[in-house]
């Protein structure tokens, strides 16, 4: 019975270890979560911040990316380097444009907000700018979240 | 379990970048002549390497956007990503983002500038790191 269950376990390994292996092939890294709340990705590690932003840590725990806005763009960015990818920043390029779009956003909507009752040329220029930085920043979020699901779909 | 359940219940719901986190790299929004207890991982990134925030500084310049120090400006860029009220900044932070919006009203092309200095600052520090 104990030599059943010990090759039922061997089995198990072997197969689990042969699905990582073939996840890996076709571009994704499994995902585990820590008792700390963060997420290794192969060698690295994902944690979030106290103001709700991510960065990515090595084996070393040494800080490869901070200040990443979208758990996305983390979770890429991690399996990207798991997989070796080292050069490929284009997701934190995206990352920082969207948070450069999200702090734009967010100013020219409190300035429209603050002009709207007593200058209307003023809160006329504001609202353009807020849309444009609104459209801008879904159109950027757009892109990581569909790089996301590309990757999710692996699986 | 899906492994895209454990990412979104680990670090978050899907385009959602709010929410409790624990305590990692805790953000300071002390303006840069008080002692500040903990910064802010960009200008953790930034401070700590005087090379590192000098785009920033002449761009902040050039375009007469006055603060003490780009740690400031940093500051409020990450306090205002958060949500926070302009009027709940320090007064300094309060007019480098008026200053900010001005000179984006005479120089449109300042956001994509500031974003391409950001990216060099921020991807300066893996590239570097990675092993």
């Amino acid at each position: 019975m104990i030599r059943d269950q010990k090759h039922l376990v061997n089995e198990l390994i072997s197969i689990n270890r042969n699905v990582t292996k073939e996840l890996k092939r076709k571009g994704f890294v499994p995902a585990l979560r820590n008792s700390d709340g963060s997420v290794s990705v192969g060698n690295f590690i994902i944690k979030k911040n106290k103001n709700g932003s991510f960065f990515v840590i090595d084996r070393d725990g040494d800080n490869l990316v901070d200040n990443i806005n979208l758990p996305q763009s983390a979770a890429i960015l991690a399996n990207n380097l798991a997989l070796g990818k080292l050069t490929e920043t284009e997701i934190i390029d995206m990352d920082i444009i969207y948070g450069a779009c999200m702090f734009d956003e967010e100013i020219y909507k409190q300035k429209y907000l603050k002009y709207k009752d007593k200058d209307y040329r003023q809160a006329e220029l504001m609202n353009i700018k807020y849309q444009v930085a609104k459209q801008k920043k879904e159109f950027y979020k757009n892109k990581i979240l569909s790089g996301y699901n590309k990757l999710i779909k692996i699986t | 379990m899906k492994i895209i359940e454990l990412i979104e219940q680990t670090i978050g719901t899907v385009g959602s970048t709010s929410g409790q986190a624990t305590s990692i790299n805790p953000v300071s929004n002390q303006p840069s002549d008080k002692p500040a207890s903990a910064t802010s991982p960009m200008s953790a990134n930034t401070s700590t390497n005087a090379t590192n925030t000098k785009p920033l500084d002449n761009l902040l310049k050039q375009n007469q956007i006055n603060v003490k120090s780009t740690d400031d400006f940093l500051r409020a860029f990450d306090a205002i990503q958060q949500k926070t009220e302009l009027s709940k900044l320090p007064p300094e932070q309060q007019r480098a983002i008026s200053d900010y919006t001005k000179a984006t009203i005479n120089k449109p092309n300042l956001p994509t500038q500031m974003t391409g200095i950001m990216k060099t600052m921020m991807t300066s520090k893996p590239t570097s790191n990675i092993k």
